[in-house]
């Protein structure tokens, strides 16, 4: 029995090709203090907001993009 | 493909947020001793036409700002063209036109007299226009659809006529004026509120409030590269590449902003977010905001957002 923080014993060793197993999926890490994540391009980023600020039924927040643009995206609930 | 909604609301006069409180008309009565004056002026002009400017050179309406006078007749008036598109395919689905006026429709309901439509020809025959059913009222009028009991709201104004045509339907045309018949009549007076729905193709936009036959007509290249409406905000284009390109060109000292429909992008160009109104942000639903360029001048971003909201009262403009 494996003991936390120790690699589990691979069942297959010794018996063919290893069974790669299920692909690892990248876990999110939490955003740091004063970053928040938004949605772009289909993946989440997190960013570091200037500002915040509300215009009608949305929430954005403002950051300079990546093309030296101040922006303001729209923040999903954290 | 995918139609979105537009609208555009014209007042002269009027308000079309006021029902039984609308009392607007002028006196073309030239033996009364207060000829020229126009009462209870709610929101923009009523239309006074009086060509006979060595008996009257000035009416007391233009002295007090409460009048548009023409000293011409002729025989359709153009105010305006509501929508006007460049190989993009737009679609009337409604309007509603009522006129304070001092004449009324005439013979029946397909000749119309002093009550704008939006058209694409004659408004006196209007094709638009359905069967020759009517109903001639004395007073008080009232809207039967809007009113659903007549003695809620019935109109009645001390002088002259309300006309109220209301118009669903399906009529595919890429522009649309907004034509009042006065058929060469003199002496004559109309104040009216239009509200006017189209579809068309949804495209980038390119939001610039612009004047059809000052800074838009002028320009094949800017009517080719985006279409024209009256409110400023449904002006479709091909590509926000390019529609922010000729905008940067011809119009670099003012104020405007391109949406991008694909990507969901609103880019801002002499604007900061803050004058960007709520209205706009709840039609586009924008995902993000791209800031262009700072405005040098804020005079600039506050005439962009001042006239834009003139233009939408009808969609949260105050």
């Amino acid at each position: 029995m494996s003991k936390p923080n120790q690699t589990p014993a691979n069942p297959h060793q010794g018996k063919g090709a290893p069974n790669p197993g299920p692909p690892s999926v990248p876990v999110p890490s939490p955003p740091a203090v004063g970053q928040i994540k938004i949605r772009r391009h289909g993946q989440w980023v997190l960013v570091a907001p200037k500002g915040k600020k509300q215009k009608g039924m949305f929430t954005y927040v403002e950051f300079t993009d990546e093309d030296g643009l101040d922006t303001w995206w729209v923040v999903p609930p954290q | 493909m995918v139609f979105v909604s537009a609208s555009a609301l014209f007042q002269y006069g009027t308000d079309r947020a006021q029902y039984n409180t609308l009392k607007t008309y002028c006196q073309n009565n030239t033996s009364a001793s207060d000829y020229g004056n126009c009462y209870n002026v709610v929101y923009g002009y009523p239309i006074f036409v009086q060509s006979d400017t060595t008996t009257y050179p000035t009416l007391p309406c233009q002295q007090n700002n409460t009048c548009t006078r023409f000293t011409n007749t002729i025989n359709i008036r153009n105010f305006g063209t509501i929508y006007s598109y460049s190989g993009k395919q737009a679609v009337l689905r409604y309007f509603f036109s009522r006129s304070h006026a001092s004449g009324t429709f005439v013979g029946n309901i397909q000749y119309l007299f002093l009550i704008p439509i939006p058209t694409t020809g004659s408004p006196g025959y209007s094709n638009i226009l359905p069967a020759p059913n009517y109903e001639y009222s004395t007073w008080p009028v009232y809207d039967p659809v809007s009113n659903f009991k007549a003695y809620l709201n019935p109109y009645n104004i001390p002088l002259g006529y309300v006309n109220i045509i209301r118009w669903s339907g399906t009529y595919f045309s890429p522009y649309m004026y907004l034509l009042v018949g006065e058929y060469y009549y003199n002496n004559i007076w109309y104040a009216f509120d239009t509200y006017v729905v189209w579809e068309y193709e949804s495209s980038p936009l390119a939001i610039i409030p612009l004047s059809y036959d000052n800074d838009y007509a002028p320009y094949r290249e800017l009517r080719n590269t985006f279409g024209y409406a009256a409110n400023g905000v449904d002006q479709p284009g091909w590509n926000a590449d390019d529609m922010i390109r000729l905008l940067k060109d011809i119009f670099p000292d003012r104020a405007w902003a391109v949406y991008d429909d694909k990507q969901y992008v609103l880019y801002l160009y002499n604007l900061t977010i803050d004058y960007v109104p709520d209205w706009l942000i709840d039609k586009l639903a924008p995902v993000g905001i791209k800031m262009l360029q700072p405005p040098s001048n804020l005079s600039t971003a506050q005439a962009w957002l001042n006239e834009l909201n003139a233009r939408n009262r009808q969609a949260g403009g105050p």
